[in-house]
């Protein structure tokens, strides 16, 4: 049997297949409907500029109805980019992963809406609680409960 | 490429329909978006049951009763004074659906016709188009024999057919001729057709319906096949007057309450309080869903009480693995274990205690000094500014 969640990303990965990504996103592997990975960097102007970071989803059986969960990978080598919604262990801040998911809201979507939450970044830093979150964030991000007061991002 | 790989993924993604199986706009304008937009927003899959918000965004009704359950908001435009009550089944979208899916096949193939002649080229796909093709036009044919006559009882099923085929539109009707009632569209002798209105469209009232009613009231057995007849029929009508089940407040509902409310649908009443409660509120979405479909493309009962069933088997599955993953739990709850070990010992850690280092972490809050960002991982509400 095949689940909503397993049949809705099926659909979305023949979508990135056949339609491809939008520009400065790339599907790394999606060997099956639980992790997918991502390569996302921002194109033009941008204080990331020749910067390439790695993106990962988690879904579970409740997708689309509830979100994925998103964050950067640092395992690796690999960096989460210095941003003042995203913590050094890849967890980000951003409203629409929380309270503000949509089930409308694809992959491609949330790698967009990323994509653009570092173009418009304008001081390369780290958020202010960053050594204190990282201590005690819980391996899932979306067990944090994140409050989002900029309305800027 | 045959699509007969093992692999499960494979397998999954061949048997899936979506809007890419149509080429692009300039080869075929707009039926790639069609297809797109009689689609649910949320399942990707075409509507079933649509119902339509008061936005008017339309979805199917299982997804958004599912969604509302969670968060009161339009998922398209997050409008957020949106509730279950706003609802509207959307029949006409529903229909157009089933029209849609039943030419589908037969587009994709005709343009795949199209394709072939012009290249000659005679790709694998086209084999799979064809087998589809045969097996939605099996679909249709059942539906239109068993569908149109669904609504009509027995007694005037070929009536219906005879006048379909003939000329139906220019001919003013005669007493004794079917015509729709307005109201139910349901096909009534004109001669009874302010009777028929008159009695909120239940029943056609002519003289032998009302005696096999009071019959029924009386309890004399009718021996007669068209009193039989009559029964049939009345179980539809009463089908189309079901009504949507309430949402109830299990807070001020006790134990027994809740499992006489899952045995008058047959549920199983197994269980801890929270697991009744979740049964109770699944069946409600999944009743509810089905019934904002058309009478003819609702599922059994029974078959609701399977997908329940399935559902909750999934639903053991999730909270399983959330147990089991024992080393997250632990980390996660590491502060609170801390605060309860510490309030558990209150003379030795007092002087401890009145420094803030417990205090921080008990819940781990943080401002961004910037954009005044918060961040919490507990429950609790107890920010501490510094």
């Amino acid at each position: 049997m095949s689940s909503i969640s397993a049949r809705r990303l099926a659909k979305e990965l023949a979508e990135i297949h056949s339609e491809g990504c939008p520009v400065g996103i790339n599907l790394v592997k999606a060997d099956d409907f639980t992790c997918w990975w991502f390569t996302i960097e921002v194109m033009g102007e941008s204080l990331y500029q020749d910067e390439k970071f790695t993106l990962q989803f988690r879904f579970d059986s409740g997708y689309p109805i509830s979100s994925p969960a998103v964050q950067f990978v640092v395992t690796d080598g690999k960096q989460a980019p210095i941003h003042p919604h995203v913590y050094s262990n890849g967890h980000i801040c951003a409203s629409i992963l929380g309270n503000e998911w949509s089930p409308v809201l694809s992959v491609v979507a949330v790698c967009v809406t990323l994509q653009s939450m570092l173009a418009s970044c304008k001081e390369k830093q780290r958020p202010v609680d960053n050594d204190r979150y990282i201590r005690h964030a819980p391996d899932n991000p979306k067990k944090t409960q994140f409050h989002y007061d900029d309305d800027t991002v | 490429m045959t699509g007969f790989s093992d692999k499960r993924l494979d397998k999954l993604m061949n048997d899936i329909q979506d809007p890419l199986d149509f080429p692009e706009n300039t080869a075929a304008p707009g039926l790639r978006s069609l297809d797109t937009a009689l689609r649910c927003p949320i399942c990707s899959e075409f509507f079933e049951g649509p119902v339509t918000l008061i936005c008017g965004h339309c979805f199917c009704s299982l997804c958004i009763r599912t969604f509302l359950g969670t968060k009161q908001e339009c998922p398209t435009c997050r409008r957020t004074d949106v509730n279950e009550g706003h609802l509207r089944v959307n029949p006409v979208m529903e229909e157009t659906v089933l029209s849609w899916q039943n030419s589908r096949s037969f587009i994709l193939q005709l343009l795949k016709v199209g394709e072939s002649r012009q290249n000659g080229v005679h790709g694998s796909k086209k084999r799979r188009k064809i087998d589809d093709s045969d097996s939605d036009l099996d679909a249709e044919r059942i539906g239109s024999s068993s569908g149109r006559g669904a609504r009509d009882d027995d007694s005037d099923d070929s009536t219906v057919k005879i006048s379909e085929v003939g000329e139906t539109e220019l001919h003013t009707p005669k007493p004794n001729d079917f015509v729709p009632c307005p109201v139910c569209s349901k096909r009534v002798l004109l001669k009874d057709i302010n009777i028929h209105i008159d009695n909120g469209c239940k029943e056609k009232a002519d003289p032998s319906s009302s005696k096999s009613q009071w019959a029924g009231i009386l309890g004399t057995k009718s021996q007669t096949a068209k009193s039989t007849k009559r029964k049939g029929k009345e179980v539809v009508s009463s089908d189309d007057e079901d009504l949507p089940l309430p949402k109830k407040s299990y807070g001020t509902l006790k134990d027994k309450a809740i499992k006489e409310l899952l045995s008058e649908h047959n549920l199983p009443t197994t269980g801890d309080r929270n697991t009744l409660i979740a049964r109770h509120q699944q069946w409600v979405i999944i009743y509810n869903a089905n019934r904002d479909k058309s009478s003819k493309q609702r599922k059994s009962i029974e078959i609701l009480r399977q997908e329940l069933k399935q559902w909750e088997s999934r639903q053991k599955g999730k909270s399983k693995t959330e147990i089991s993953d024992a080393t997250t739990y632990q980390r996660e709850q590491k502060s609170e274990f801390e605060r309860l070990v510490n309030a558990a010992r209150p003379k030795k850690t007092t002087p401890s205690s009145l420094s803030p280092v417990p205090q921080v972490r008990s819940v781990h809050v943080s401002f961004h000094k910037d954009d005044n960002t918060i961040v919490l991982d507990s429950e609790e509400e107890t920010p501490r500014i510094s």
